[in-house]
């Protein structure tokens, strides 16, 4: 293989794809990212067996072939050339002479044909969404998904597809949060797409144009178009087993709706946060008399309170949260307001917005 | 520290505390020279000997076949772990009564807070006498003779106490820099080869040259210990009595087992059996682990291990034994040797999370709920009443598992307190913690 590459554009492919290759892999090859030089372009392709991302960049060709590199290495060599032009040629022993100006490296390859092999794909039903809007969902969602191992269905967004509506939902056990928008020429169809998977495509997506999103059994892929390049594709494979049943845990009805400032709720909660611990990691939200009170009380290191005017004329209640849970959502919604929906100490509680957003989150229980 | 009273603090440790307890344990020994044996069968090596026993030149970390050499008509005693902690319990519950404050520091010691004891209680005896009021009970009540050193902090009554030894020593407030002057620095615990060494290249070998160093030199040697050294060497430093209970930071456990084990699915079944306690443990305590770690070391004394971080802490056997099967199979790669001691620990401990999910209990209350249950029926039936299946495994493997030897009670403070005062340490726990 030889090819002749601009380095903006070898740059720009390599940071699509590197971010997948993990720190330690078990497989040495893993570390390497796949080129395939064809016909005026470079292909790319990294993977951890889960999730793999290609991208393409135009190239020179002077002799095609395929091999593999050390993806963290040649990444940052080819972000540190200077110069604008980068000339690959692959020997037969694997061993890649990078060429740039007055710079030249040898790099050890590893053969294409040992590079892991894309799952086969068959695809079930496809989706087009603006890539903005996806990107807002998974900002909107992704910080309620579960870390733990030990409950693999949470590791995810499970993504409800119906004609007309696409709904993101994560879940940890003792939060949800769920976005729902309009779409055009939906399918029906519920996966789950695994956290590793949700951050690449979060890194990926523009604010411009469109996501293909293609379904198989197994697998999901996103296809993101590229302005003037070939499309970046992403390829994971699904979350195996049931999502729980996420609709049961919504409250249908409600005692009290409290419209709060946003900010100034996320601030108070950001103070009083200052005096929770690991053991407390509770503050109490008291909502009476036109006024919301949030105190916090660590035994060990001291304790604080909040007060916020608000419009409540209803019996007063008294309910405990994590604090970093109730912030999480405040972070990332727009607007000025956010209504809260109560019924009583012990009950979930739902946090809303004018967007189609919904929290649930349920209360801690305090003694 | 600046306090306006100095503190008065009494170090008290049991002579040779577990041959000691022999003797307590069967008078007949009484007078004879006695060592207490260590190692799988109790007559490996030496870890504990008595007065007589030293005279011919027993000491702590000899073979037990070499001391029978130097001392023919000595006795060897096999470890009784179990009555050596009733006595130490005993014996601290006789110091009890002699100051509000006490700090168990381990098996055999422990310190007591004796300020202020000189205006209200001392009217018409000495410390001295009521120091050997205390020491005499212990020997009367449960024939074990105690050593105590009385001073202005925990250090110095350590200091005083080994000056004791046999006996009681009392500092006074204005005499401690002559009783340190001539002193070994490296009789202070926390000093160990490199401090000492780190002290001789200044020039100090004594707490007297240590007094005479500027103090900055020490502060920018050794950080807030050397400060603290120079003020102890000058006799300054005051320092009340806390009893602090730190959170538990880690669970080990480290066991030989009773004969080298040839068998991998024998000793993973112990590992696992014995995770599975540990794990209880922790719930129990209402905490959960994020690593962990395996060590073995095989017969020839070689060492193999392995760990593991899990992403989010863990509580459930299932997930934590599945993950050691894991680490046990890399651990035991390439090797054939038997199995000597397996050592399994577990840390980066975490809170149990407690709140209730949106699809009702939570697993960790559940199993809350159940260790407490299986603790419950333990205490009434025995701690074979309920086993698990790795642990009931163990139990019919073999036969010298049936009836696990009890361990050698190297117990953290933290644990000693609890145990001499269980829930009532909690509640103080919550407010110093």
């Amino acid at each position: 293989m030889k090819i002749s590459v601009t380095k903006d554009d070898l740059a720009s492919g390599l940071q699509a794809v590197q971010n997948v290759v993990g720190a330690r892999s078990t497989l040495p090859i893993l570390s390497n990212v796949l080129l395939i030089a064809s016909a005026k372009q470079l292909e790319l392709r990294a993977t951890d067996l889960e999730v793999s991302v290609h991208a393409s960049v135009p190239a020179e060709v002077e002799r095609e072939g395929a091999t593999s590199m050390p993806a963290k290495r040649l990444f940052g060599l080819v972000r540190e050339i200077e110069a604008s032009e980068i000339e690959i040629e692959v020997s037969d022993k694997e061993v890649a002479t990078v060429q740039a100006g007055a710079s030249k490296y040898k790099l050890n390859g590893i053969g294409a044909d040992e590079y892991p092999q894309q799952a086969k794909f068959k695809e079930s039903g496809k989706v087009k969404v603006p890539q903005a809007k996806l990107k807002e969902m998974i900002r909107k969602t992704g910080y309620a998904v579960s870390t733990d191992e030990s409950r693999h269905v949470l590791n995810g967004i499970n993504f409800v597809i119906a004609p007309d509506r696409l709904t993101l939902v994560a879940t940890d056990g003792r939060r949800l949060a769920l976005v729902e928008e309009e779409i055009e020429g939906g399918t029906k169809a519920e996966f789950i797409v695994p956290n590793k998977a949700v951050a690449e495509l979060q890194r990926l997506l523009q604010s411009s144009g469109d996501v293909v999103i293609r379904l198989g059994d197994t697998h999901v892929e996103f296809t993101l178009p590229q302005e003037g390049g070939e499309a970046i594709v992403l390829h994971s494979k699904l979350v195996e087993g049931n999502y729980p049943n996420f609709k049961q845990v919504i409250p249908g009805e409600f005692k009290e709706r409290i419209t709060l400032g946003k900010e100034e709720l996320h601030h108070a909660l950001r103070r009083a946060d200052q005096i929770t611990s690991d053991k407390a990691n509770s503050v109490k939200l008291t909502f009476a008399n036109d006024n919301l009170a949030i105190t916090a009380n660590t035994p060990e290191v001291g304790s604080g309170r909040e007060s916020i005017a608000i419009k409540y004329k209803g019996p007063e209640i008294e309910v405990a949260f994590n604090p970093t849970f109730l912030m999480d959502p405040l972070k990332v919604l727009e607007g000025d307001e956010v209504f809260f929906e109560l019924t009583d100490s012990l009950s979930p509680g739902v946090l809303k917005s004018n967007t189609p957003f919904l929290y649930v989150l349920m209360p801690m229980r305090t003694h | 520290m600046i306090l306006r009273q100095p503190s008065r603090i009494l170090h008290v440790d049991g002579d040779t505390f577990f041959a000691s307890c022999e003797v307590a344990l069967d008078a007949s020994l009484s007078g004879r020279p006695v060592w207490v044996g260590g190692g799988r069968r109790g007559d490996g090596i030496v870890i504990a000997a008595n007065r007589q026993a030293k005279r011919f030149g027993i000491h702590t970390g000899m073979a037990c076949f070499e001391a029978k050499r130097a001392c023919p008509h000595g006795v060897l005693a096999r470890p009784q772990y179990d009555e050596y902690r009733r006595l130490s319990k005993a014996m601290f519950e006789i110091m009890e009564d002699y100051s509000p404050t006490l700090v168990p520091m381990s098996i055999d010691e422990g310190f007591l807070d004796l300020t202020t004891m000189d205006r209200h209680v001392w009217r018409t005896v000495t410390a001295a006498d009521y120091v050997n009021g205390l020491r005499a009970r212990i020997q009367d009540e449960l024939r074990l003779p105690v050593s105590a050193g009385l001073g202005r902090s925990t250090w110095m009554a350590k200091l005083a106490t080994s000056a004791a030894k046999p006996g009681f020593v009392e500092v006074p407030p204005d005499c401690e820099k002559e009783f340190l002057a001539d002193r070994h620095v490296s009789e202070l615990a926390g000093v160990g080869k490199r401090r000492e060494r780190s002290l001789a290249v200044l020039g100090a070998r004594t707490f007297g040259d240590v007094a005479r160093l500027p103090s900055t030199m020490l502060k920018q040697k050794f950080g807030i210990w050397g400060q603290q050294l120079w003020l102890f060497a000058n006799g300054h430093w005051n320092e009340p009595l806390l009893l602090e209970v730190k959170d538990r930071t880690t669970i080990s456990s480290s066991t030989t087992l009773p004969f080298d084990e040839p068998d991998y699915e024998a000793a993973l079944i112990f590992a696992l059996s014995e995770s599975t306690r540990m794990i209880g443990q922790l719930r129990r305590e209402g905490l959960q682990a994020r690593e962990m770690s395996l060590v073995i070391r095989f017969t020839d004394f070689t060492e193999s291990g392995a760990g593991h971080r899990f992403d989010h802490p863990q509580f459930l056997n299932s997930t934590i034994n599945a993950v050691l099967e894991q680490l046990f199979d890399e651990t035991m790669a390439g090797h054939a040797e038997p199995v000597r001691q397996i050592r399994l620990s577990f840390c980066n401990l975490k809170p149990l999370d407690t709140q209730p999910t949106l699809w009702g209990t939570t697993d960790a209350e559940r199993w809350g709920a159940l260790d407490s249950a299986m603790q419950r029926l333990e205490s009434q039936w025995g701690s074979d009443a309920v086993l698990t299946g790795s642990q009931y495994a163990l139990r019919h493997q073999d036969i010298t598992h049936a009836n696990p030897k009890s361990k050698c009670p190297f117990v953290p403070a933290r644990e000693m307190a609890q145990k001499l005062w269980g829930e009532k340490l909690e509640r103080l726990s919550q407010h110093h913690s």
